[in-house]
């Protein structure tokens, strides 16, 4: 097992899987949750080195997640890519690196890359 | 020569002047002969008749008064009227002095009077005629005029009585006339009685067209049917002569009438002929003010017609909301030529429904009415009917039978409710109009338009008037609902291409992301001959056309994005030419694909607010343009700026936009050229556009068709 470990926050169940199998052809190990409240629920039993967050979501959104991250001292820290089709709102989050809808793998792939931290 | 006194004597006798000598006592000595032919008496007849006689009463009193003064040795002339033997009077001039004797007592005075008469006929008339033409020109009636001619024609005909009578147009009958001494009575016995060949002294003259001389009405045919008549006046004798026009058209006839039995002298038949021509200038003249007032009139309503339908149109074609602006319509006719008006419209049910009245202050009565008032569609009459019949239906003349609702009876409106019936009745409806609105054979409701004035009965060209009204009315609605339908079109093609998008979006992401996956493992890994051959091509193949279809639907979004107001800039502080350049670089690749040459010129480090990825959108959009439509031609790009602005073009030399086109382009689903030529939504430069207003900027072409086109981009920089 590969300590390079993704969290991928996505809703839609089938970008969430095309992600999954795209990072993991990368050579990652990738930890999916279905909204903000699922990621938060899988970091104490997991140690991502980037987070992959979507920003629409039910239950819990990505602005709210990011929130709960910065309070916490061990995961503020963690690398986060932003992949959103609302560019105007998703500015105004706090992350490392924006990418926006619809998806280019390559760009997705490269943020990746130069965000991820070990 | 020995001057005698029979030479004197000669020279009085054959005197063509008349030589009057009358004595001390007033009486007549001596008349000279051509005193006695002026007179009509023999100089015998004449020493024997009173002076009162021979003078009209009121001349006596001056002339005695005068003759007072002669014998203080005065002399004088003067014209004074004297009547002849056969009563007719003649005017003279009297040029008179004293006689004294030897012991200059007076003894009498001598006049040498002229007949003046002709002079003074034609000076009376030529006064009289100008009296009439300054009545008429003051506006006064023809009977006053007329009246003002014959007043000093009865003064020069002694006991004559005048008239004058007027033909009616069709020339049948008299109508009118004025007389000011004949009996009233006796005028109204001959008014509206036919003319004839022996139908009295004018009806005959207005016949046969020539001068009738009746001398004695008792004994005459021609007055066989009204001699009782005029007997019964007194009436003897009467001549009359024919009116006529320029054309030779009987207008009227002028008569004389006498209490004796009487034929005309030579000097009374002129003043006849004299008379008539006045007559006839006078009512030529009026008929032609009349004509020319009904001109002026005819004229005036024109314009006021021209000036209710200019505004009607105005407010139709002022708004898209026709049940407001049709509001206007009853109230706009009302104050130019009704006492109520009102709209009624179909319901989608085809019931007509009131829309909206208007009434003058005194028929407000009608709104209570109107209330409650439902077109009856089943009726024979009123709106229903012109719906039925689609014209306009004039009502002119409305009477009490076209109010009966009694039994099987259908009122002449539309609808037999009794309430409303009686209610218009009492309202006192003379005439209306019903104008249907119809529109590609769709009844849509109808104007009506009603007058309780008396007096005012509608023509048929008031109801061409409406009729025009009501088309105007029924395009405004026409073209209402034509706009509503397009205007929901629109907006169900927005919503579509909305949901279409935000639909297709997420199946067309995780889809995009798969088939870059397949490349990047395909480029990672080597298969067997047959794979590489016929399937690697192949799978190559889907990447180009998912991101064709993916911007595809981006565009889609950014429009409705725009047509519903919500492109949002996210503006930030940047280096445009950094971000600029990035943009170029990326598509770079693309021209040398294609061949086609890409030159660049972008000043360095040119910072503004702007939206990072529409504006790179925007350069995207104008480079692929260029690329598209460039056939091949160099490309040119070229960024520079100054303190206030940024400017950015792209200059390429194909196939160019023609001026009509240069602002077409920039509206959405437009494109310059047909969509066989070249793919695309031609939603591009709408967004950019967008994008640079957002952005504060603007986005111009300057361009010569065949030449090439250049796209001009200026960017605040705040």
């Amino acid at each position: 097992m590969s300590n390079k470990q993704v969290l991928v926050v996505e809703d839609d169940s089938n970008i969430r899987e095309v992600l999954k199998l795209a990072l993991e052809f990368e050579g990652y190990e990738v930890i999916l949750a279905k909204n903000g409240r699922e990621g938060l629920d899988i970091l104490p039993s997991s140690k991502p080195g980037l987070i992959l967050l979507d920003l629409m979501m039910p239950v819990m959104n990505g602005w709210e997640f990011v929130e709960e991250i910065k309070k916490h001292p061990e995961y503020k820290s963690i690398p986060i890519v932003v992949v959103s089709a609302y560019s105007e709102r998703a500015k105004a989050i706090e992350c490392n690196k924006f990418v926006q809808k619809p998806l280019e793998l390559d760009t997705l792939l490269k943020a990746v890359n130069e965000n991820f931290k070990e | 020569m020995e001057i005698t006194e029979g030479l004197f004597k000669q020279i009085i006798e054959n005197s063509l002047e008349g030589i009057w000598i009358i004595d001390d006592r007033n009486e007549s000595v001596y008349v000279n002969p051509a005193m006695s032919r002026m007179l009509g008496y023999s100089p015998d007849e004449i020493k024997k008749t009173d002076l009162s006689m021979l003078f009209k009463a009121e001349d006596l009193k001056t002339l005695l008064e005068k003759l007072e003064s002669r014998k203080r040795g005065q002399s004088e002339k003067h014209e004074i009227r004297v009547i002849r033997k056969d009563k007719v009077v003649i005017w003279t001039l009297a040029s008179c002095y004293p006689l004294f004797n030897q012991e200059e007592k007076y003894i009498g005075s001598v006049g040498l009077l002229i007949d003046i008469s002709k002079r003074k006929r034609s000076e009376t008339l030529l006064d009289a005629q100008r009296n009439v033409f300054e009545i008429l020109i003051r506006g006064g009636s023809l009977e006053d005029a007329l009246n003002e001619l014959l007043a000093p024609i009865e003064e020069l005909v002694d006991g004559m009585l005048g008239s004058i009578l007027l033909l009616d147009k069709e020339g049948k009958k008299f109508t009118k006339g004025a007389a000011i001494n004949l009996p009233d009575a006796y005028m109204e016995g001959i008014l509206n009685e036919p003319i004839g060949p022996e139908a009295g002294s004018c009806g005959t003259a207005a016949f046969k067209k020539e001068l009738v001389i009746v001398s004695d009405i008792e004994n005459d045919p021609l007055w066989k049917n009204y001699k009782e008549l005029a007997l019964s006046f007194d009436l003897r004798a009467s001549w009359s002569c024919p009116i006529l026009s320029r054309e030779g058209k009987v207008l009227g006839t002028f008569a004389l009438y006498f209490r004796n039995i009487r034929e005309p002298t030579v000097y009374e038949l002129q003043i006849v002929k004299d008379v008539t021509a006045a007559a006839a200038l006078s009512i030529e003249h009026i008929n032609m003010l009349h004509q020319q007032e009904s001109l002026l009139k005819k004229e005036k309503k024109f314009n006021q017609e021209l000036e209710l339908l200019a505004q009607a149109r105005k407010f139709l074609a002022n708004s898209l909301e026709y049940e407001k602006v049709l509001k206007n319509i009853p109230e706009l006719i009302v104050s130019h030529f009704a006492d109520w008006s009102y709209i009624t419209l179909s319901d989608e049910n085809g019931v007509l429904r009131a829309l909206t009245a208007a009434t003058t202050p005194e028929s407000k009565e009608f709104l209570k009415i109107f209330e409650d008032f439902k077109t009856d569609i089943t009726s024979p009459h009123g709106l229903p009917r012109a719906l039925r019949e689609g014209r306009s239906i004039l009502y002119a003349h409305l009477t009490e039978q076209d109010f009966n609702t009694e039994g099987e009876a259908w009122p002449k409106l539309g609808t037999r409710d009794t309430e409303y019936v009686s209610g218009i009745r009492k309202l006192g409806l003379r005439s209306y109009m019903a104008i249907p609105m119809i529109v590609r054979g769709e009844a849509l409701g109808g104007l009506i338009v009603a007058s309780s004035k008396e007096g005012r009965h509608y023509t048929q060209s008031d109801l061409a008037l409406m009729d025009e009204i009501g088309r105007s009315c029924a395009m405004a609605i026409d073209n209402t609902m034509l706009y509503r339908d397009a205007q929901q079109s629109i907006q169900n093609r927005e919503d579509f291409i909305s949901v279409a998008s935000h639909e297709l979006r997420t199946p067309l992401t995780s889809l995009q992301m798969r088939v870059d996956l397949l490349t990047r493992m395909m480029e990672k890994s080597e298969f067997c001959e047959e794979f590489e051959a016929k399937i690697r091509p192949l799978v190559s193949e889907i990447r180009p056309d998912v991101r064709k279809f993916t911007k595809l639907i981006e565009t889609l979004l950014d429009i409705s994005k725009l047509r519903a107001n919500k492109l949002h800039l996210n503006l930030q502080e940047m280096n445009i030419s950094k971000l600029v350049q990035e943009e170029v670089n990326r598509l770079k690749p693309e021209f040398d694909l294609q061949q086609t040459p890409l030159r660049i010129s972008i000043q360095e480090d040119l910072f503004g607010m702007c939206d990072q990825l529409r504006l790179q959108q925007v350069i995207s959009n104008l480079l692929a343009n260029a690329l598209k439509f460039g056939n091949k031609n160099p490309v040119e790009f070229e960024m520079i700026g100054n303190n206030e602005r940024i400017t950015i073009t792209v200059k390429d030399y194909g196939m160019g936009v023609s001026s009509e086109d240069k602002l077409r382009i920039f509206k959405p689903f437009e494109r310059a050229v047909s969509d066989k030529n070249f793919g695309g939504l031609g939603l591009g430069l709408y967004i950019s556009q967008q994008i640079i207003e957002g952005h504060g900027g603007t986005i111009l072409v300057e361009s010569t068709l065949g030449e090439g086109s250049s796209f001009i981009v200026e960017l605040p920089r705040r």
